[in-house]
């Protein structure tokens, strides 16, 4: 078992690397002078100079790497050009509003997801089941930005019902916060449900083709003591590999649905840094999105095979 | 598998540009498999329809959409204007015809451009072997680790807001899963003994790569084109919402939508008729490929 996250980790070694280069490129490739973009068309040159001595452009590529690297292995993103701010004291202010938004989202899934996705599997043919599939073919369809439109529309226009914008965190107003989290988390989530019950339908109907099901069957268990141990048993597991995608995926959504819905998170970050063309806030924020998704990767994978033994034996 | 009937000499060729002696074979059955499947139909139905309008927009639209006081501003939809218009009284449902034509020229541009980059890495990737395919396999983890809507942000971060940049990037979030398909397909493909006849025939090792493996990489790849075009209008739809894709006063529908946003309490239907529009369009194209998965399952061939 040590073996295999170990060996795991090292995989993700060349992937991380490989981002920063590709990260760490980005502020590099834009054409022209970097500093003269940052610094707008008036600047002299003395501000020019002085900006390149900073952000220390005027250092082989190789140098302004290895600077860049060895000041994140301690932790340092960098300071944003605009605010004069630690890059690392702006993500974490972001940081809790994009993780409510992302946890709510995830919780629509699951909630949401999972009954369906389990229920439309074990009764194929019941015409619920037929809707279901339909409205997964149009959830997969619809562009998050128009369903927040429409769920605003909706709710928040011609119903005064819930709230079209603002963050409250939940633990400073728990129930306010929730309020303000359904249309975010729904428009969020909506995506992943789609995913998660399709996936769902396909693993379950696919491990009660298996032997061992009809095994199961044929020693006279009831329908529901096969289906709940030995059919969910095994198609439930990819769920958390589906689950840690689904979440990385999450973190790029987010960037639409904060637009939407004036949230304060890391995606509205990234989109203002854009308009300022504050690369560095960029290029630190993508490390940071990246680094995420490939943990939560691992994590998926480690849980996967605690929980299945033929892939950390190796099948 | 049953694949490798399909796999004899005489490959029957769709639609990557390579030509054997007899086209129809493959292409013609898939066809008429997903001609009989209903969600085919449908798929196909809406797409022909939704392409048709794009393409005669001129004709199909009763105002140029960028005609400022086709009617009075915020008019709700009626006889004059189907889909009613904007806060600039330019009739909406002109403009979303014209913006048809965007989307359908940015899913096929992105398509081309995403398969023209994954397929000859995939095929390096299966037919090198060794330290280029584990080379490859970790480009692929490293663009897969992305995001999608990142990698569009970061490159119109750094290239500028145009459509161009839109393509280049929805071609490039396809790379992992076209590239991984092709090389799959080879590394099955490989041992195979027509490919040991085409070899001792004297056939070049990309000759063999690209005429006769490439074509037992079709199905798969055809059915993730479509899904490729259909997340292609949905990206570009998203990264024009946020103002980094086409730029008003385009009639793109994620242009559309964006503008409409601000209206929404007296004018629902500028949120509305774009969104209608990008969701049937990408509906049909995840019908189509449905249909084309199940038309082209080995298990049935």
């Amino acid at each position: 078992m040590l073996a295999y996250v170990v060996g795991r980790l090292l995989q993700t070694i060349p992937v991380l690397l490989l981002t920063s280069v590709i990260v760490f490129l980005f502020l590099r490739a834009v054409p022209g002078d970097p500093a003269m973009v940052m610094a707008g068309q008036n600047a002299t040159p003395q501000q020019l100079e002085a900006l390149r001595k900073r952000f220390g452009l005027d250092e082989p590529l190789v140098t302004q790497y290895a600077t860049w690297m060895s000041r994140l292995a301690r932790g340092d993103l960098g300071t944003a050009y605009v605010t004069e701010r630690p890059i690392s004291s702006l993500i974490l202010q972001r940081l809790p509003a994009t993780l409510h938004l992302a946890f709510g989202a995830m919780f629509v899934m699951l909630v949401v997801g999972m009954p369906l996705g389990i229920l439309g599997a074990i009764r194929p043919y019941h015409p619920l089941s037929q809707l279901l599939s339909m409205l997964v073919a149009i959830a997969l369809a619809v562009p998050t930005f128009w369903l927040g439109i429409l769920l605003i529309l909706v709710f928040a226009v011609s119903r005064d019902w819930l709230p079209a914008s603002g963050y409250v965190s939940v633990f400073d107003q728990p129930v306010e916060a929730i309020t303000r989290l359904i249309l975010p988390s729904l428009t969020l989530g909506s995506f992943g449900t789609a995913v998660l019950i399709r996936f769902l339908k396909s693993s379950i109907s696919e491990a009660g083709n298996a032997d061992f099901v009809r095994t199961a069957y044929a020693k006279g268990l009831r329908e529901r003591a096969v289906i709940l141990g030995h059919v969910l048993r095994i198609a439930l597991l990819p769920v958390v590999t589906i689950l840690a995608i689904q979440f990385g995926q999450l973190l790029g959504g987010a960037v639409v649905t904060e637009a939407i819905f004036g949230w304060p998170g890391v995606g509205r970050l990234i989109l203002d840094a854009i308009g300022n063309r504050d690369y560095l806030i960029v290029q630190s924020t993508m490390l940071l999105f990246v680094a995420t998704f490939v943990v939560l990767n691992i994590l998926a994978d480690v849980c996967y095979a605690l929980l299945d033994p033929r892939i950390r034996l190796g099948r | 598998m049953a694949q490798a009937t399909e796999s004899l000499p005489s490959t029957p060729a769709m639609t990557l540009g390579t030509r054997s002696s007899r086209p129809r074979g493959l292409a013609a059955r898939t066809l008429i498999r997903v001609l009989r499947d209903p969600v085919g139909v449908v798929g196909l139905a809406i797409l022909a329809a939704l392409s048709a309008v794009a393409l005669l927009a001129p004709i199909v639209a009763s105002f140029d959409p960028l005609e400022i006081g086709a009617g009075t501003p915020l008019e709700a939809p009626s006889r004059a204007h189907p889909f009613g218009t904007d806060d600039l009284g330019r009739d909406v449902y002109s403009r979303v015809v014209h913006g048809g034509r965007i989307s359908l020229w940015i899913a096929v541009a992105s398509a081309t451009a995403a398969l023209a980059m994954a397929v000859p890495l995939g095929l390096l990737a299966g037919y090198g072997g060794g330290y280029v395919d584990a080379a490859i396999a970790r480009l692929f983890d490293t663009i897969f680790a992305f995001p999608s809507i990142l990698i569009g942000i970061g490159f119109v971060a750094v290239l500028g807001t145009s459509l161009r940049n839109v393509v280049l990037a929805v071609a490039i979030i396809n790379i992992p899963t076209l590239g991984r398909l092709t090389r799959v397909a080879i590394l099955a493909q490989k041992s195979e003994e027509y490919v040991e006849a085409a070899r001792s025939i004297g056939a070049s090792g990309a000759r063999v790569a690209a005429r006769h493996i490439l074509p037992n990489a079709t199905p798969p790849l055809v059915v993730q084109t479509a899904l490729v075009m259909g997340e292609a209008v949905l990206l570009e739809a998203a990264f024009s919402f946020l103002g980094l894709g086409s730029r008003p006063p385009t009639p793109s529908w994620g242009v559309m939508l964006n503008e409409g946003r601000n209206f929404l309490a007296q004018a629902w239907w500028l949120g509305f008729f774009p969104g209608v529009a990008i969701t049937l369009m990408i509906l049909a194209l995840n019908a189509l490929a449905d249909a084309l998965r199940s038309a082209l399952n080995p298990r049935r061939l």
